[in-house]
C-alpha cells in the first residue's frame, strides 16, 4: 500500500504581456481549464510578469495560498527563466520549483487561430502542471579549493604562469622534464623583434641569457615556488579543487594536493627525417632553424663566424626552405601553420646577411605569415638588404657530387630553379609534444585532429570545468609573446579560484544512485565533458565490492547524455529526470 | 603447435574430456571448474563448480539441453581481485554473451579461464528431459545417445544459430569435435596465451600434440548454410506473425508481465530493472486519472512498451541464445522476435556481439560520419 | 452545411533547448505561422532523448513525434547529435520490422536561426500525417 503523496500546491500565473498573449487566446476559457488541472490550488494573472509588480503579485499569491511551486504562463523560459527563479528565492522557495509554458513564443505568435491556440495553449499548461508537481527543489554546492597548482612545463609560458600564480599567494609546483628551464626559447640565440646581435661578438642584452635569467630567477628564489626538475607527472587523481598529482623526481615518486593545473609543456619540433627529400641527416650542410640558433650560440663564444659543418669554411650561398613539415598534405609531416616559422627564418635571413653582406641568400616560401606587430618592417628590411624571396616549393635538396643543390621553382617567374647551396635551413613545424597522448588520457582533456589540445571551447570551458588550463604551444603553435600571454590570462583566471578557495557546482547536474548502478561504463563512454569516472564501493551487506560510476561534480556540463544511455536509470540528470519528463507525455496525450 | 587430441574410450567423450580438464584442477593452474554435469535426479544438466577430481563424475561438458545461460554465473563468479582462478566451460552462445558482459564491465576476463565448446544444439527442456529419463532408466547416458541421433527436435535458436563454435581469439581454450566427434574424438587448441600455458599443463600431463583436421571446417560450412536457411524462414515467419501492430497484439495478449525473459537473458545486467522500479510504477492517483481520460486502462500498463524498451536496450549485444523463449510461461515468440530485431539492428552497425572484446558496442560509441541520412535534408 | 471533421495530427516534439526550441521562438517572433498540431518537450540535448521517451508518446497517443536538434557538427555539448542519430536509426529499425510505422518519427536538425525551417517542418509534418491518418495506439487499449 502506497502512503498518500505530500500534498502539492500548484499556482498557475498568467501573464498577459501587455495584450501580446491575452488578445491572441480566449483567457477565460484557459484560466478555468487550468484551475482544473490536478494539484492546482490556484490561477492569478497580470500585465506583465516580468515587471516589478508582476513579480510581487507572484510573490503574494505563494505566501497567501502556501504555494510549493508554481507554472507560470506566458513568454519562452528562455527569455524570463531566471527572474521567475529569483522571485521564487524572494518568496522563499528553491529557484527550480515551477515550469513555465511558453504561450507566447510557441503558440500565440505562430498561431493565429484564437481556437486552436486556445486548445494548445491548454496542452502546454497542463503539460507544465505535469511536470512542475514531480519537480524537486535543487541545491548547488561548493567544493574547497587547495591553494596550489601545479604548472608542467618550465619554458618561458611555464615560468609566467608559475611567477603569476605563485604572486597571487599561492604555492606553485612547477614540473620540469629536462634538467633546465627555458624550454625551446633557451636554444635560441636571439627573439624577434630584437633579433640584433653585434657580429663583433658585443653582448647588447638581447641574446636568451639576458632574456631568460631575469625569470629565471623570480622561478628559481620564489618563496613559494618549488621546482622539480627531471620530473615528470605520472598518475592524476581527484576533482577541480582537490587534485592529486603523483610525480616522478629522480629521488623518488612525490603526491602533491593541489586545486588547478597549468598545462605548458610546449610542443616539438618536426623531425625533417619524416621529410627525406630536404636531405637533413645526409648532408652537413643541411640544418633545421634551432641546429642553426645553436651554431649561432657557439659561435659567440669563438670567432662570431659562422662555418660551414662541412668543411668549415663560410657560406656564400644560403637557402632557407620554408614549411618543411608544416602545411603537409602528404600525411609525413603536419597539415596545419606553425605560425611562427616565417618571422624566425627572416631573422636568421638578416642575421645572416649583415654577417656576410656579400653572401646570396633565398629564402623559399609558399605564402608569408606573420601574424606579429612589426613583421612588416622586418620583411621590408629584409628585402632591402637583399634577400631573395623565392615564392614556391621546394622540390628537393639534391646531394650531389659538386655539393647540396636547392631545387624548386620561382612562381612568380615560372622558372625552375637548380640553386647551388653552400648551407641550407629548414624551418621544421611545430607538432604536439611528447607525452601529450597520454596526458590526455590523465587529465581526460580531449585533442584535436592534429593532436594539441583541444583549444577553448565555451561550451566545455576546460579551466572552469575543471581548473586545468592548457597554454602556450601545448594548444597550438605559437610564439614567446603569445605564449607568455596565455600564461598571464590564465593565471590571472586561476588565481580568482584559488583566492576565493571553492570551486562551486551548479544545481543541474548528474547524479548517481550507487544502490542501483551496475557499473557497465556506458555513462562513462558517452559523456562528452570526461566527467564520469568510475570507483569502488564496498557493499557492507554482501562484503563485496564493485565498479559505480562517478560525477566530478564541477564537471558536468548537463547534457543528460549519461542519464539517456543508463538503462536502469541509476544516473539522472536533475530537473529531467525519467518521472519529470513522462508526466508531460501523460498530460499531453 | 597449440593443439592436443584427447583419447575418447569406448565413446565416453564426457568422461575423456572431464578427465583432460581436471589435469588443470590437479594441477592448480585454476582452483575450481564450473562445468555442466547430468543431474542425478530427473532428466537434466546444470553447471556446477567443481573442486575435487571425485566431482567430475557425471560431468557432462558435451551435452544437449541449456537450461540458463552460464555468462550469468559469471557475472556471480567474477571478481576485480581474485584470490583464485576458475575455468569456465562455455557453449559458444555463452562464450558470446560472456564477451558481450566483459565489454559492459560485468565480468572481469582476467578472473577466469573461458573454455569454448563446440555445440551440436539443444532440445527444448521438457523433450530433454523425457529423452533423459527414459535413456537413464535403460541404463543409458542421455549425451552419449543423443550425441550419435541428428538432432531434429532441436530449439528453434539452435536450428537457426550460425556460430555454433567458439569465435576465434574470444576463448582462452578451445574443444573442438563438430567435423570429428564427439565420440569419434576430440581436440583442445590453446587460442591465447593463458590458454597456450594451459594447454602445456595439459601437454605434460600426457595429452599428445595433433593438428585438428580439415573436415571440421567443411562440417562447420555445412552446418552454416542449413543453418542460413532454416534462419531466413523463421525471419519470415517472425515479419508474418509479428510484423504489425495487430498481430503482435494477437501473439502477445497473453504476456503476464513476469518477466522471466528478462531474467533469463544473459544481456540484461541492470542491477534493478527500470521496470522494477518506481519510476514505472505510478501511483493510484495518476492512475486513476488515467483511466478517467480513457475510460480504460489495461492493468498492469505498458507491456509493448516493456519488450521494446527491452529491445531498444539489449538488442545491439543479443546473442540469440534463445533462452528468452524457454523462459517464458505461455511459450510466447519472444526469441523468434528479439532474434529478427537483433538481426536487423546489428546489420546496420555491422556488429557481431561476442566477435571481439575490443569491439566497441554500437550504444558506447558513434563516428561524426556516418548515418548521414538521418535528419532529413 | 456539416464542417468534414478533418484529422488533426497530434505532434510531440522533443527538441533541444539551444537550438531547435529557440529555433521554435524564433519562428514565434517572426510570426511565421504553422500548424497547432506541434506540443514541444524542451530538452537538454538530443542526445539527452531516450528511445523510451519517443516509443511512451506513440503508446499515448502521438500521430507523430519529432526529435529536433542541432545540426551534427554543431551540437552545444559536441557530440549529443550523433548519439541521438544511432538511436533513432535503431528506434526506427525496430518500429518498421514490427509494423509500428517507422515514418512517424521524424528526426530533424534545426538551428537556433532556422526559425523559418522550423514553421517549415511543423507544416510538412502536419500534412504528412494527415495523410497517414491517426495512429493505430489509439483505438488499441490492449498494448
Amino acid at each position: 500500500m502506497r502512503a498518500s503523496e505530500p500534498k502539492v500546491r500548484i499556482g498557475v500565473f498568467f501573464c498577459a504581456c501587455h495584450e501580446e498573449i491575452s488578445r491572441g487566446l480566449d483567457m477565460v476559457s484557459l484560466r478555468q481549464y487550468a484551475a482544473e488541472l490536478p494539484d492546482v490550488v490556484m490561477t492569478g494573472g497580470c500585465e506583465a510578469l516580468c515587471t516589478k509588480e508582476g513579480q510581487k503579485s507572484i510573490e503574494n499569491a505563494i505566501n497567501e495560498h502556501k504555494l510549493d511551486r508554481i507554472v507560470v504562463a506566458g513568454c519562452s523560459p528562455r527569455v524570463y527563466e531566471d527572474i521567475v527563479g529569483r522571485a521564487l528565492v524572494t518568496a522563499g522557495l528553491n529557484r527550480y520549483m515551477f515550469d513555465m509554458a511558453n504561450i507566447r513564443e510557441q503558440c500565440v505568435w505562430p498561431h493565429r487561430d484564437k481556437k486552436k491556440a486556445t486548445e494548445k495553449a491548454k496542452l502546454l499548461v497542463a503539460a507544465a502542471v505535469a511536470r512542475a508537481s514531480v519537480l524537486e527543489p535543487l541545491h548547488g554546492a561548493r567544493i574547497g579549493m587547495k591553494r596550489a597548482a601545479l604548472v608542467l612545463g618550465g619554458g618561458v609560458a611555464g615560468m609566467q604562469a608559475a611567477i603569476d600564480i605563485a604572486d597571487g599567494g599561492n604555492q606553485v609546483y612547477l614540473v620540469e622534464a629536462t634538467d633546465r628551464l627555458g624550454g625551446r626559447t633557451y636554444r635560441l640565440s636571439t627573439t624577434f623583434p630584437t633579433q640584433e646581435c653585434k657580429p663583433d661578438g658585443c653582448c647588447i642584452h638581447y641574446c636568451r641569457e639576458c632574456i631568460l635569467t631575469p625569470k629565471l630567477e623570480d622561478v628559481l628564489q620564489h618563496p613559494r615556488i618549488t621546482v622539480f626538475m627531471n620530473s615528470k607527472l605520472v598518475d592524476f587523481k581527484g576533482v577541480f579543487g582537490n587534485y592529486t598529482a603523483k610525480v616522478k623526481t629522480p629521488s623518488g615518486e612525490q603526491e602533491l594536493e593541489i586545486g588547478v593545473v597549468v598545462v605548458a609543456t610546449g610542443s616539438k619540433t618536426v623531425d625533417p627525417s619524416r621529410l627525406p627529400e630536404f636531405c637533413h641527416g645526409m648532408s652537413k650542410d643541411v640544418v633545421t632553424f634551432l641546429e642553426l640558433e645553436e651554431m649561432l650560440v657557439e659561435s659567440r663564444k669563438s670567432d662570431c663566424e659562422l662555418h660551414r659543418p662541412s668543411d668549415g669554411t663560410l657560406p656564400k650561398t644560403i637557402n632557407f626552405i620554408q614549411c618543411v613539415g608544416s602545411r603537409d598534405t602528404t600525411g609525413r609531416g603536419k597539415a596545419h601553420c606553425s605560425l611562427v616559422c616565417c618571422t624566425y627564418a627572416i631573422g636568421q635571413a638578416k642575421e645572416l646577411k649583415r654577417r656576410y653582406p656579400e653572401a646570396r641568400i633565398f629564402i623559399h616560401y609558399i605564402d608569408l605569415r606573420g601574424p606579429y606587430r612589426g613583421f612588416e618592417e622586418h620583411y621590408r628590411d629584409a628585402r632591402e638588404m637583399g634577400i631573395q624571396f623565392v615564392r614556391g616549393r621546394v622540390a628537393e635538396v639534391a646531394k650531389e657530387k659538386a655539393g647540396i643543390t636547392v631545387v624548386g621553382e620561382d612562381i612568380d617567374t615560372g622558372k625552375l630553379l637548380r640553386i647551388k647551396s653552400d648551407l641550407v635551413v629548414l624551418a621544421v613545424g611545430q607538432e604536439a609534444a611528447e607525452g601529450t597522448e597520454k596526458l590526455s588520457g590523465l587529465f581526460r582533456i580531449p585533442l584535436d585532429t592534429d593532436g594539441f589540445f583541444r583549444e577553448y571551447n565555451p561550451a566545455f570551458d576546460m579551466m572552469k570545468r575543471k581548473g586545468i588550463s592548457i597554454i602556450g604551444c601545448a594548444a597550438g603553435p605559437k610564439g614567446i609573446r603569445y605564449s607568455v600571454q596565455d600564461a598571464k590570462a590564465a593565471a590571472a583566471s586561476l588565481n580568482e579560484f584559488l583566492k576565493s578557495g571553492e570551486v562551486p557546482v551548479q544545481p543541474i547536474r548528474a547524479q548517481v544512485d550507487e544502490g542501483r548502478c551496475s557499473g557497465c561504463r556506458q555513462c562513462e563512454s558517452l559523456c562528452p565533458a570526461g566527467a564520469i569516472v568510475m570507483k569502488r564501493v564496498h557493499d557492507k551487506k554482501s562484503d563485496t565490492t564493485r565498479w559505480v560510476a562517478f560525477v566530478n561534480p564541477s564537471q558536468c556540463v548537463s547534457c543528460g547524455a549519461c542519464a539517456m544511455a543508463c538503462p536502469s536509470k541509476s544516473i539522472t540528470l536533475s530537473h529531467y529526470k525519467l518521472n519529470q519528463l513522462l508526466s508531460q507525455l501523460d498530460a499531453l496525450t | 603447435m597449440d593443439t592436443v587430441s584427447v583419447d575418447v574410450k569406448g565413446g565416453d567423450f564426457n568422461a575423456a574430456l572431464s578427465g583432460a580438464l581436471s589435469i588443470l584442477l590437479e594441477n592448480k593452474t585454476v582452483d575450481a571448474l564450473l562445468i555442466p554435469q547430468e543431474m542425478p535426479h530427473g532428466g537434466n544438466v546444470v553447471q556446477t563448480l567443481v573442486r575435487k577430481r571425485s566431482g567430475l563424475k557425471g560431468a557432462a561438458p558435451i551435452n544437449f539441453v541449456m537450461p540458463m545461460n552460464s555468462s550469468k554465473l559469471l557475472v556471480q563468479l567474477s571478481e576485480t581481485q581474485p584470490d583464485e582462478k576458475i575455468a569456465a566451460v562455455l557453449r559458444p552462445c555463452e562464450l558470446r554473451a560472456a564477451v558481450e558482459l566483459v565489454k559492459l564491465n560485468q565480468i572481469n576476463r582476467d578472473s577466469i579461464l573461458f573454455i569454448g565448446v563446440d555445440c551440436a544444439g539443444t532440445l527444448k527442456m521438457k523433450e530433454y528431459e523425457k529423452r533423459a529419463r527414459e535413456l537413464k532408466k535403460a541404463g543409458k547416458s542421455p549425451s552419449a545417445e543423443l550425441a550419435k541421433e541428428s538432432l531434429t527436435a532441436m530449439r528453434n535458436a539452435c536450428q537457426a544459430c550460425e556460430n555454433f563454435w567458439p569465435f576465434e581469439g574470444t576463448a582462452d581454450l578451445v574443444v573442438a569435435h563438430i567435423g570429428v566427434g564427439p565420440g569419434g574424438g576430440l581436440f583442445i587448441e590453446g587460442t591465447s596465451a593463458r590458454g597456450k600455458e594451459a594447454l602445456k599443463v595439459l601437454k605434460d600431463g600426457g595429452l599428445k600434440e595433433a593438428a585438428i583436421p580439415d573436415s571440421r571446417k567443411a562440417a562447420i560450412e555445412k552446418r552454416k548454410a542449413a543453418a542460413a536457411d532454416f534462419r531466413k524462414k523463421w525471419y519470415e515467419d517472425a515479419r508474418k506473425r509479428l510484423g504489425s501492430l495487430e498481430e503482435w497484439l494477437n501473439e502477445f495478449s497473453t504476456c503476464i508481465r513476469c518477466y522471466n525473459c528478462r531474467d533469463a537473458c544473459p544481456i540484461c545486467y541492470c542491477k534493478e530493472c527500470i521496470f522494477d522500479s518506481d519510476y514505472m510504477k505510478p501511483s493510484p492517483k495518476a492512475l486513476l486519472r488515467k483511466a478517467l481520460k480513457r475510460g480504460l486502462i489495461k492493468m498492469p500498463q505498458d507491456t509493448l512498451l516493456f519488450h521494446i524498451t527491452r529491445l531498444n536496450h539489449m538488442v545491439t549485444s543479443c546473442v540469440k541464445c534463445g533462452m528468452c523463449e524457454e523462459a517464458c510461461p505461455n511459450d510466447l515468440p519472444v526469441a523468434m522476435l528479439f532474434a529478427a530485431m537483433a538481426e536487423n539492428v546489428q546489420r546496420l552497425f555491422e556488429y557481431v556481439p561476442g566477435r571481439d572484446a575490443k569491439e566497441a558496442l554500437p550504444l558506447s560509441t558513434f563516428k561524426e560520419k556516418e548515418l548521414e541520412e538521418v535528419g532529413g535534408h | 452545411m456539416t464542417e468534414a471533421k478533418e484529422f488533426e495530427p497530434k505532434i510531440v516534439g522533443f527538441v533541444c533547448n539551444w537550438c531547435t526550441y529557440t529555433g521554435a521562438d524564433l519562428a514565434g517572433v517572426s510570426r511565421f505561422q504553422y500548424p497547432s498540431n506541434f506540443i514541444p518537450i524542451r530538452v537538454m540535448c538530443t542526445g539527452a532523448v531516450d528511445p523510451m521517451y519517443v516509443v511512451k508518446a506513440f503508446l499515448e497517443g502521438a500521430d507523430g513525434v519529432l526529435i529536433g536538434g542541432c545540426h551534427p557538427g554543431d551540437c552545444h555539448y559536441q557530440t549529443g547529435n550523433y548519439k541521438a542519430r544511432r538511436r533513432a536509426t535503431i528506434l526506427k529499425s525496430l518500429l518498421k520490422e514490427l509494423g509500428l510505422d517507422e515514418k512517424r518519427l521524424w528526426v530533424r536538425w534545426i538551428s537556433a536561426s532556422e526559425g523559418k525551417k522550423f514553421a517549415e517542418t511543423v507544416t510538412e509534418m502536419t500534412e504528412e500525417l494527415r495523410k497517414m491518418g491517426p495512429s493505430k495506439f489509439r483505438e488499441e487499449w490492449d498494448v
